[in-house]
């Protein structure tokens, strides 16, 4: 799928032999975690930080399949289910996972209270040399990728290619995953990865064997309960990505490593690729050099839900009252009042940082963080806030 | 409710957005070179130049914004700026007045660039009078040119008074007409922008020019409306705009980035215009100018009959930039000769204090009991190379520079310098690394590395690495031991130290071919210039080029005091006796930032043109090569 390639409009099908692998089989399964996740801030690096907050209350939910037998998700962001590592509850502190502490290499559980303790680190949370992003499941299982920082000695080529899993009880992590590079890998691979709460499927982009003049970049969708690569879009270089149910349906955003752009792919109510990347956005105004490293999805009713210690029926039917009847529940109104989006649209926010395919260090460059509404009638489906 | 019918009933059918069209691909771009100190400036340039210099001395020193006769609401626009310009606490909030080290007062910089109603967006609670007369109530953004920040200033007409002042990290202005204005006709005095114009038969005007000459092209102005903290120069970090010249019938725009904070032209970028009739703002900046350009023209050392050759005062050679072991230098001959196969900075080892390190990093805190490792390396082992698709971490900053040697006012030679810079230099943890090659007319030369600050404290210990692949010829390395020399006959490393030996005239080594004629080398004892002694680490190997030829990567750990830094690995006890020799030499320099005293080090200092300059404190190391040839008479 190469930029000369692309035609504009939304998500054209694309060559068969553009993707590789079957389409997923089976239904997606229920997922029944509780608990929801948050991306929080990124410090440094190709990294992350997931804040272990409990948001009590949330539970999935599914609606019936439409006339046409399409499936309809939990609007927003489709990786809503990550539940809490068992290892959290028992470190005793309120904590954070990080990959992203300076001079700490791996995952690190870190104090979220102020204190000054030392981080809880598992004997094998470093065997992969500095991580990168990682992903939560329903039962607390993280899937995280090795992505160097500064130097390749700790993370050499041939382990980028690995996700790695850490236990929920035990906290031991070990390699899970091998996913194959379109070309040996020279400085990235791995770079973001997005989980699908209601197909179990995971999202991960690799830039692996990109090189100044070769596109060869990959996104992966793995099936998690098979632990396999099911398909892949080739030739596509990508940072950060996030899956989104939004009113076309399924969705999958990836931002350009190569433009200041975010792309949007459907997918299939299994989770498979439909179609090829089209522009849904370009990061605006200034700053051309910025990529878009994150993308997260934040709804409303997700909002209200977790403020309130709703479910998301709940949140949805006290949303709809709360309008329906100005001056009857205050307290929403006032939550109403403080969303981001006055319409109360969905929001994706994205971070941007300079990215140019180099080991310059991501705490050594600007990042900008921009934040769109859904609205259908923009160009592309999104506005800037 | 749609939320409630969307589960009851499914959904009703989604409008579909509008497609977007995908962006064109930029062109490499083309750094505009530093302007000549003769040439003349554009007259609206000094003109400008002589207003600021006007506001910085008045009180209060803030430049205001000419609001025009024509502008409706110009009345309003000057009420709300003078009652702002007259808040005391604005100088305090908007970062305008700094000291000197000796305690100078000094005027930053400071503009009104905006004054604009109040947005929606902006009310809060401290803004709630506003809520019921949004139309008299003013929002100034002023932009700081030294700190590059924003503060906003809301004034209520209604009450003559400002309500809030806040530090805006967000903001985003509109660049005020005369500043874009300015933007323009800088560009369009460049010659490099010209140039680039008149090979699609333009001419690039200004947008106040009268009509007539179909070929004049004035530019749009994209990116006039702009985040303050991020515009178009990402690097330097200073208030940057693009003209941009349309080419329809080429589906072409050539961009040109100006440096309105020092009024320059950064560069100049093509792009295709795809299906946009327009190009988006924000395509090209300075950043992707100056990193296509440096890819384009220096990262060619996979294609040497791309790179760099030069034949100057008794000098020739080629050199490029490499994925992540600096400038390489290769085929370097003097008359003829060559004296050095390649040379190249393979990394800089970066060590901090770990424990000062931890409680700089818990903001001052003492470890506490059981808290004894949560640091894996403290610090950082550097790559230096390509700014782009590179496995460096420090990045060339510019492209390569050959210049004259100059040495108590005399040309003396030539040099070569390279810089990498983090883009936030000298801020906390970012790093400015150099090489320099001195090739001096009478045959020595000198290969240096170095820092200049700042890095993450001021308890860090540098460590270059340098790649030297000696003369392609049959070489004995032989070390002064006190009243002679010594051949090495193995493959071995040497810490140059308190007991080391020199000769009278200060060499360590002596590098010598079958017919006698080579080398002295001279390692740095504090007699060089920004030197306070190599305390080099010496490996002497057999050449091999698969020993570092190709780019070698991060070869050593950062944070190690001893002699494993990388190229112990070479290490093999092979026989280096007249044999093709490679040397590597890590110099050991540990900063300073005493006042009065700084080394490897760097600052930030006011200027009486209302900005920050940086200010490095280099530090250097290095060993000078000495010839000498006996059947030439050169030999001590």
């Amino acid at each position: 799928v190469s930029k000369k390639a692309r035609k504009p409009g939304a998500v054209p099908a694309g060559p068969a032999s553009q993707r590789r692998g079957a389409a997923a089989a089976g239904a997606p399964s229920e997922a029944s975690g509780s608990g929801s996740w948050l991306r929080a801030a990124l410090v440094g690096g190709v990294a992350g930080v997931i804040v272990l907050a409990a948001l009590a209350g949330l539970f999935v939910w599914r609606a019936q399949g439409s006339a046409e037998g399409s499936a309809w998700f939990r609007p927003g962001d489709a990786s809503y289910c990550a539940g809490t590592p068992a290892f959290v509850s028992r470190a005793g502190f309120a904590a954070a996972l990080s990959t992203s502490q300076k001079f700490i290499k791996g995952l690190a559980l870190v104090p979220i209270d102020g204190s000054q303790r030392a981080p809880y680190r598992h004997p094998s949370w470093d065997d992969a040399g500095y991580l990168g992003p990682f992903a939560r499941l329903e039962d607390g299982t993280v899937l995280a990728a090795p992505v160097p920082q500064i130097t390749l000695r700790d993370n050499p080529p041939q382990g980028q290619n690995t996700i790695w899993r850490v236990d929920p009880q035990t906290a031991e992590m070990a390699p899970w995953l091998e996913l194959p590079p379109a070309q040996p890998i020279r400085t990235y691979g791995i770079l973001d990865m997005a989980y699908d709460c209601d197909t179990r499927m995971l999202y991960i982009t690799s830039v692996g064997g990109s090189t100044l003049r070769q596109e060869v970049g990959r996104v992966f969708r793995v099936d998690v309960g098979a632990a396999r690569v099911v398909e892949q879009l080739e030739g596509i270089d990508a940072i950060g990505v996030g899956v989104y149910n939004g009113p076309q349906g399924k969705q999958l955003y990836l931002g350009s490593a190569r433009t200041p752009e975010v792309r949007v792919l459907a997918l299939g109510e299994q989770g498979a690729f439909a179609g090829q990347p089209a522009t849904a956005l370009i990061l605006p105004g200034e700053g051309g050099a910025n990529r878009a490293r994150r993308i997260g999805f934040d709804s409303l009713v997700d909002a209200v839900a977790a403020r309130l210690s709703l479910s998301w029926q709940e949140a949805a039917r006290t949303i709809a009252e709360a309008r329906a009847r100005p001056g009857s529940l205050p307290q929403v109104e006032q939550l109403l009042k403080a969303y981001a989006d006055p319409e109360g649209a969905d929001l994706m926010r994205v971070e941007g940082f300079s990215f140019n395919f180099t080991l310059q260090a991501g705490s050594e460059v600007l990042t900008v963080h921009y934040v769109f509404a859904a609205d259908a009638n923009a160009p592309g489906g999104w506005r800037r806030q | 409710m749609a939320l409630v019918l969307l589960v009851a009933c499914g959904p009703a059918p989604a409008p579909v957005p509008a497609p977007l069209a995908a962006l064109p691909t930029p062109e490499p771009g083309v750094l505009a070179p530093a302007p000549a100190p003769d040439t003349g400036e554009v007259p609206e340039v000094a003109a400008e130049r002589a207003r600021i210099a006007r506001y910085l001395a008045a009180e209060p020193p803030i430049i205001p914004l000419e609001i025009s006769e024509d502008d409706e609401r110009g009345a309003e626009k000057r009420a709300a700026q003078e009652i702002a310009l007259a808040l005391p606490e604005l100088i305090r909030a908007a970062g305008v007045i700094t000291a000197t080290q000796e305690g100078q007062r000094v005027a930053l910089r400071t503009e009104v660039l905006e004054i604009a109603p109040l947005r929606a967006s902006n009310l809060n609670p401290s803004l709630e009078p506003c809520a019921e007369h949004m139309p008299r109530c003013w929002q100034l953004t002023l932009y700081n040119y030294a700190t590059h920040s924003t503060v906003g200033v809301f004034v209520d007409l209604t009450r003559n008074a400002v309500l809030a002042v806040s530090i805006q990290d967000g903001a985003r202005a509109t660049v005020p007409e005369h500043l874009a204005l300015l933007a323009e006709r800088i560009a369009a005095a460049s010659p490099l922008v010209q140039e680039a114009l008149a090979s699609v038969g333009r001419t690039a005007t200004t947008s106040d020019a009268p009509a007539g000459d179909s070929a004049a092209t004035a530019p749009i102005m994209a990116g006039t409306q702009t985040l303050m903290r991020d515009t178009s120069c990402a690097y330097r970090r200073h208030l940057c705009v693009a003209p941009t010249y349309v080419v329809p019938e080429q589906q072409r725009a050539l961009w040109a980035v100006v440096d309105l904070t020092r009024f320059e032209l950064v560069g100049i970028q093509w792009t295709g215009l795809g299906e946009l009739a327009e190009p988006p703002a924000g395509l090209v900046d300075e950043q992707s100018i100056h990193d296509s350009y440096i890819a384009a023209e220096y990262c060619t050392e996979a294609d040497p009959a791309q790179a760099t050759s030069f034949d100057e005062q008794g000098w020739s050679g080629r050199y490029a930039l490499t994925d992540s072991d600096g400038l390489k230098l290769w085929d370097l001959a003097y008359q003829g000769r060559v004296v050095l196969r390649s040379a190249k900075l393979v990394d800089v080892h970066v060590a901090y204090d770990p424990a000062r390190l931890l409680a700089q990093i818990r903001g001052g805190a003492a470890p506490s009991e059981g808290d004894a490792a949560p640091i894996d390396d403290p610090g950082y082992s550097d790559g230096v190379g390509c700014p782009t698709f590179s496995q460096s971490a420090v990045l060339a900053s510019g492209p390569p520079a050959r210049r004259p040697l100059i040495e108590q006012g005399e040309v003396r030679g030539l040099e070569i310098w390279q810089t990498f810079k983090s883009p936030l230099w000298p801020s906390y943890c970012n790093y400015y690394y150099v090489q320099i090659f001195r090739l001096y007319a009478d045959g020595r030369f000198q290969v240096l590395a170095g820092n200049a600050g700042r890095g993450c404290g001021d308890f860090g210990t540098y460590r270059p690495v340098l790649r030297l692949a000696l003369a392609p010829e049959a070489l004995t390395l032989s070390e002064w031991q006190g009243g002679g020399w010594q051949s090495w006959e193995r493959e071995g490393w040497r810490l140059q130290d308190a007991q080391t030996s020199y000769t009278d005239e200060g060499y360590q080594y002596r590098v010598m071919g079958e017919d006698g004629a080579g080398w002295y080398l001279e390692p740095g004892q504090g007699q060089f210039v920004h030197n306070r002694g190599d305390n080099a680490y010496v490996y002497l190997t057999r050449y091999r080029a698969e020993e570092g030829e190709q780019d070698l990567g991060a070869i050593g750990s950062c944070c190690r005091s001893d002699e494993q830094q990388g190229p112990e690995q070479y290490l093999n006890d092979e026989p280096v006796a007249g044999e093709e020799l490679t040397l590597w030499y890590v110099g050991q320099m540990r900063n300073d930032a005493t006042p009065g005293d700084e080394y490897c080090w760097a600052d930030r200092r006011p200027t009486n043109l209302g900005l920050y300059e940086d200010v490095p404190f280099p530090c250097l190391i290095g060993p000078m090569f000495h010839p000498f040839d006996p059947g030439a008479g050169a030999s001590p």
